[in-house]
């Protein structure tokens, strides 16, 4: 089944004489379950299409079904909602400075109306422990490592079970090892709990957890060359 | 309760850690709301005091009702009526008894620079007992020898150091240029109309302003038999008295004082002004201080929006920082400008206390000006678009 269906999009930014069509046309379809990786050089749009397919930027053209949802014809209450399906991890982690990493994660747990303070807790420390964050859990992302921080990213995006995650460079801040491991972790838990996983990266060292591998080369999505990739 | 967790989800007070973050930022805010509250309270409570303050020799005086001219405005120089209508007035089985009293400004000498300054100088019959304070009625016989003054210690310091020198005997001046010879003293208090007061018998008060009409008193005092209805026997005497004198209550007479300094005085106004001031400083200091953390946590916010959290959670926030730095900057200023009312009491002799209806209205405002820079604050936060963000 297919969680995310883009249909001929294309966007561009800038008005007049400075406009400049970044993605030219993009049909594509995320099946439930499987981990895309979109592979492609700086500046050929990748994370203006995650930005589209979280709802982040309204679509100028063509189509994006999420979930059963068209987001060029929803309302903002609508996209909230869509949004609230999706969990995000950037490229950088965005953490909460003055929030602990248990209450970061807490944090997308308050769109559920019956969640009580315990019951989040509760969730929130069982991701942090399937993440090796128990040690942790009390302390400011201040007091955290990079890997670390995009550890407590990927609990916060995964801890309301989402649909989708969406992963602009996870690693890009990390070192190898490290990125592959908190790569790992991404790749088990959205096993465990079926999530659609849309990552972007550089980083060819992981690749191999891609079920479906893609590049964007000149605002075009097609599928991938085997030459770049490690697993493939 | 699901108010509370609407405000602060799960238990996650945001609002309050952002705040406490920035440890200087949160203190210069907090101090900015002290520096905002105190000028407002104490403006309005001086405001309370100077228009109790007015009244001062009104609360004093033993009287149920009062007669004076229709031309009457304020406890002060005045054209005076007819003493004979004060008289007529027994014709009322319930009025119990009457006092004229006589009013002026004169200079008297500073017993130690011999600079003359103008003194409020009220002359009664130690006979009659015009006053219910006990320090006057125990000395009022005194005032029996001509030329023989009692000195209101709340007087201002103008007029020189008289309770320090009363303590080596009385203490010889001269008013309006007769010898005065201050053998004690009382408590009464200034007015806009009075630096100082002085009280002499109505013989020495016409030695010392012999031009004065001795038949007309500025205003008389009328006591009734305990149990008589003061309004009723107000009407009573305006439908039996001459047209030419006006007949209050001692209310009316209090009311009509403060009424005058009211309109009389830019108090209100400035009053009123420098509150708005402070208000506004204290908006700006707000406004400013929000404004940053808004800017310095404009990732953190996009990226909540980001995930789901909708414009509604992040004004709660901002308004929930606003409310909380009113009410952390109102209690301490509170408690301090009691602090200065105290003084204000002490050095200036001016009633300032604390009231909680003053009080309620400076935390209303406080939380208003609060909300308001809050709510400025907020409209950067609007207009973020988290896609433009990362
Ligand atoms: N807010 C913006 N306004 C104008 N142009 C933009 C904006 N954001 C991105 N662009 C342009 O759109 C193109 C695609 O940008 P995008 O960030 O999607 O690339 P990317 O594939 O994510 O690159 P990278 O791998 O370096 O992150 C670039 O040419 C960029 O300059
Ligand atoms: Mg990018």
């Amino acid at each position: 089944m297919s969680v995310i269906q883009i249909k001929d999009l294309r966007y561009s930014f800038g008005h007049g004489e400075t406009r400049q069509e970044v993605l030219h046309g993009i049909t594509a379809d995320f099946t439930q379950g499987e981990i895309t990786i979109i592979a492609g050089p700086s500046g050929s749009g990748k994370t203006t299409l995650l930005k589209l397919i979280a709802g982040l930027r309204t679509i100028q053209e063509g189509s994006i079904v999420i979930d059963g949802q068209p987001l060029e014809s929803s309302t903002q209450k609508q996209l909230v909602n869509v949004r609230r399906k999706i969990g995000f991890i950037f490229q950088s982690h965005h953490l909460i400075g003055s929030l602990s990493v248990t209450q970061n994660v807490m944090m997308p747990l308050t769109f559920d109306p019956k969640m009580t303070a315990a019951k989040a807790r509760e969730r929130a420390l069982e991701i942090l422990h399937e993440v090796d964050l128990d040690d942790h859990v009390n302390k400011k992302p201040e007091q955290l490592s990079g890997g670390q921080k995009q550890r407590v990213a990927i609990a916060r995006a995964l801890v309301h079970r989402p649909t989708i995650i969406l992963a602009d460079e996870p690693t890009a801040s990390l070192d190898g090892p490290t990125g592959r491991e908190v790569v790992s972790h991404l790749q088990r838990l959205s096993k465990e709990f079926g999530n659609t996983i849309v990552m972007v990266t550089h980083d060819n060292r992981i690749l191999d957890v891609a079920d479906h591998l893609v590049t964007l080369v000149d605002g075009k999505l097609s599928d991938h060359e085997p030459e770049i990739g490690s697993g493939f | 309760m699901p108010l509370l967790n609407k405000l602060v989800p799960l238990g996650i007070p945001l609002a309050w850690l952002n705040l406490i973050k920035e440890k200087k930022r949160f203190f210069a805010a907090v101090a900015g709301i002290i520096f905002a509250v105190t000028m407002m309270l104490y403006q309005m409570g001086l405001k309370t005091a100077m228009f109790t303050q007015v009244v001062f020799p009104h609360l004093m005086l033993n009287c149920d009702l009062v007669i004076t001219s229709p031309q009457y405005e304020y406890f002060g120089i005045s054209r005076g009526f007819t003493e004979k209508r004060l008289n007529q007035a027994f014709a009322l089985p319930q009025v119990d008894d009457v006092a004229p009293l006589y009013l002026v400004n004169l200079p008297i000498k500073n017993p130690l620079t011999k600079v003359n300054r103008d003194i409020f100088i009220i002359g009664f019959d130690p006979a009659d007992k015009p006053f219910s304070d006990e320090a006057i009625e125990s000395q009022q016989g005194l005032l029996k020898i001509p030329g023989h003054a009692l000195f209101d210690v709340r007087s201002h310091a103008k007029f020189g150091p008289i309770v320090d020198l009363l303590e080596e005997g009385t203490v010889t001046t001269e008013t309006n240029g007769r010898a005065t010879e201050i053998v004690g003293t009382f408590e009464m208090g200034t007015t806009f109309a009075a630096d100082g007061n002085l009280l002499v018998s109505k013989q020495t008060f016409f030695e010392i302003f012999p031009g004065q009409n001795p038949n007309l008193p500025a205003v008389g005092l009328i006591t009734l038999e305990p149990g008589s209805d003061a309004n009723a026997t107000a009407d009573e005497l305006r439908a039996m008295l001459p047209q030419d004198v006006k007949i209050m209550t001692r209310a009316e007479f209090i009311d009509n004082e403060k009424r005058y300094w009211g309109e009389r005085t830019p108090i209100g106004f400035v009053i009123s002004a420098s509150m708005a001031v402070a208000i506004i400083v204290g908006a700006v200091i707000v406004y400013q201080i929000l404004y940053t953390d808004v800017t310095d946590h404009l990732e953190e916010y996009a990226t909540l929006k980001s995930i789901g959290f909708k414009d509604s959670y992040f004004i709660s926030l901002i308004l929930q920082e606003s409310v909380i730095l009113s009410v952390l900057g109102f209690i301490p200023g509170a408690a301090f400008t009691a602090g200065l009312y105290y003084v204000t009491r002490k050095v200036a002799y001016m009633p300032t206390y604390f009231q909680w209806d003053n009080a309620g209205i400076v935390l209303g405002l406080t939380i208003f000006m609060c909300i308001l820079a809050g709510a400025l604050a907020t409209r950067k936060l609007r207009h973020a678009n988290p896609a433009d963000i990362f």
